[in-house]
């Protein structure tokens, strides 16, 4: 069958983003702007959310690419989007398709009692967009550049983690002698330390020094096996604190009086999770 | 990732229960709008347009019931 003529017609953008990263550390020819910077966002179509459930493809990554590319399209290969960008896209698709709020479940602490808030994703979009990406940190006298991971590195490094997780869990496993399980335990182990120090390396751009700049990974990766545990550990601390900042804070919740006399505490704080289950149905 | 591999399986199986639930909600549309609407327009329907297609739906069997007419 052709395709149909009017398919461009289908859907109309709902909403327009603007990207955490300000569209910054896409590679040429990955991402269309508007004048205005945004991107227009487009509703899911039923194929989107067909994709949006199948396990194998969500576990690789595929589904999200696909899903993105679909609703919008002016980013060309989700793939080399930064990963800080992914929570608002998400974020954004959602509201294009099921409208701002979303129903989060929780239990009263103390008392056990389940109880539906309403949350509106547009304020969490809006605090994820206001945050700046610090792509800097002066070590001693060398100048580090970050940039963030990509989408594609990112599910490359969850899947190996994923992989060497499972084998983790297979350890524990009473047909083995100790002395084998010691012996996986600790190649498994040294694997899991290999990948995140990968990722550190990954996420430096560039090293300033007081005479030139050196951005050739290998010679990252060298300088990084070879430096002292503090130029690690600052690293890795700014790096948690950049994904901190494009983390989504949990909601706090002020408990009812009946609750309160009842055990339950003044407020609490619920974390927004999004999961397969809240983020991506319908009914809220 | 904490689950287990039975909370996979279980995941995957109400995932694969919601694709199925999906795919009956887009046939049911197709053959309730007598062919106006094909397969591939429903698959390229948003989460809103089906809705409304579902309320047309809805009115013309209402209709149907009240005239005593063949449902159009």
């Amino acid at each position: 069958m052709s395709e149909n003529p009017l398919k461009g017609y289908f859907r109309q953008p709902k909403i327009y983003l603007t990207l955490p990263s300000q569209a910054k550390y896409y590679p040429p020819g990955t991402v269309e702007l508007t004048e205005t910077g945004e991107l227009p966002v487009y509703p899911m179509t039923a194929t989107d959310e067909i994709a949006i459930k199948t396990p194998d493809a969500l576990l690789n990554g595929q589904s999200t690419v696909d899903v993105i590319q679909s609703c919008i399209p002016a980013i060309k290969n989700a793939w080399h989007m930064p990963n800080l960008d992914l929570d608002a896209i998400l974020i954004a698709i959602r509201i294009a398709t099921y409208g701002e709020m979303m129903e989060v479940e929780t239990k009263v602490p103390n008392i056990g009692e389940e109880r539906t808030y309403e949350v509106d994703l547009r304020q969490i979009l809006d605090g994820l967009v206001s945050n700046e990406f610090e792509e800097t940190v002066q070590i001693d006298n060398l100048l580090v550049h970050i940039a963030p991971m990509t989408y594609q590195q990112f599910t490359k490094n969850a899947l190996k983690t994923f992989e060497e997780q499972r084998i983790f869990s297979l350890v524990d496993n009473d047909n083995i002698t100790e002395e084998e399980k010691i012996a996986r335990f600790n190649k498994s182990f040294k694997k899991l330390t290999a990948l995140t120090v990968g990722m550190v390396t990954d996420s430096i751009s560039a090293i300033e020094t007081d005479e030139q700049t050196v951005n050739d990974p290998t010679h990252i990766k060298e300088f990084l096996d070879n430096a002292d545990k503090k130029f690690y550990n600052t690293i890795v601390k700014h790096i948690e604190a950049q994904k901190e900042k494009f983390s989504i804070k949990p909601l706090v919740v002020n408990c009812e009086p009946e609750d309160i006399e009842n055990g339950a505490p003044e407020s609490y704080e619920v974390p927004i999770i999004f999961d397969q289950s809240n983020f991506f149905a319908q009914g809220s | 990732m904490t689950w287990t591999t039975d909370q996979i399986l279980a995941e995957v199986k109400v995932l694969d229960d919601q694709v199925k639930g999906f795919k009956q909600e887009l046939f049911k549309i197709c053959w309730y709008m007598r062919g106006s609407v094909t397969l591939n327009d429903a698959y390229l329907m948003s989460a809103e347009d089906r809705e409304l297609v579902a309320e047309i739906i809805k009115e013309n069997l209402d209709t149907t019931k009240k005239s005593g007419m063949p449902f159009f």
